[in-house]
């Protein structure tokens, strides 16, 4: 039986298992002003404290590792410990990155793997209508553009609203396919199908996004 | 080319208004949802939260050798 810190090492991790991460641990209290790290004394704080081999990983993919974990969370300080997460298994497994993916494809991965895991227990616990697939399956397309004239600062409540009405499977590949500097190979290995087939998805939850985004207005 | 003429004038008309309130228009789900993203920021203490944790950490393993020769 497999420890939870186990389960969620992704695919590309051969390190050695350690302990469970515990963004908890890290919150609240008082921090002290400096941190040491492999013998180095690091100032608590800014970008600038972490690891320097780190530091590049975590300024390029840090924003869309957050927000990936945030919409699908649907959660901001779960989004958090989440994202934080992420980069602490990414740390682990450095050495056991091989570089046949992109390094953002890797953080996803590990990301995709981790909110699934939370998401898996938490739907454990709570009971949830489900989204009624061939609804938007059925659904011949939207007259008018849903997506006109859209109050940007209601952007973010009424997106988390429409994906959190979608199924699973739509809403993992909306959010990955938005990332420009993922390629649909990059999607389909993600998430576990062909590219066609990631093409075919991908249109019916383009559908279905639009018919429930216009709904939520 | 429309597109982007089209969200210029509506921020420009929203601008204009004094509504406060800012209206964009989107050609499909990816785009409404990269916008959502680029108005999202990371917490600030993000970073600090991490480097705290790293700083409890080992350095990351090596490569093992069999894999440096390998690829």
């Amino acid at each position: 039986m497999p420890t939870p810190a186990e389960e969620l090492v992704d695919d590309e991790s051969h390190a050695p298992t350690q302990a469970p991460v515990s963004p908890g641990s890290d919150s609240g209290g008082a921090q002290s002003p400096d941190v040491t790290t492999a013998g180095r004394t690091l100032p608590v704080g800014t970008v600038e404290s972490l690891p320097t081999e780190f530091t590049a990983i975590y300024e390029s993919h840090s924003k869309p590792i957050f927000y990936l974990c945030l919409r699908l969370l649907g959660n901001a300080a779960a989004a958090e410990d989440a994202a934080h997460d992420v980069f602490i298994k990414a740390w682990r497994n450095l050495g056991g990155f091989r570089g046949e993916a992109e390094v953002r494809t890797w953080l996803y991965r590990i990301a995709l793997n981790h909110c699934s895991n939370l998401r898996s227990s938490w739907h454990a616990r709570n009971v949830h209508a489900q989204s009624d697939e061939t609804v938007f399956e059925q659904a011949s397309g939207v007259a008018d553009s849903p997506f006109r004239e859209v109050e940007m600062s209601e952007l973010g409540q009424r997106i988390q609203r429409t994906l959190d009405g979608l199924p699973d499977e739509y809403r993992t590949l909306l959010l990955l396919i938005a990332d420009q500097e993922l390629s649909y190979d990059a999607v389909a290995e993600l998430t576990h199908q062909s590219t066609d087939a990631v093409r075919g998805k991908l249109h019916r939850a383009r559908k279905a996004f639009a018919l429930d985004f216009k709904k939520r207005a | 080319m429309n597109h982007r003429l089209n969200q210029q004038t509506d921020q420009q008309l929203n601008a204009t208004q004094g509504t406060g309130s800012t209206r964009r228009t989107f050609d499909q789900a990816e785009e409404v949802i990269r916008a959502d993203r680029e108005q999202t920021s990371v917490p600030a203490n993000l970073a600090a939260k991490v480097a705290e944790s790293l700083a409890q950490e080992p350095p990351p393993a090596a490569k093992p050798w069999w894999r440096r020769i390998l690829g």
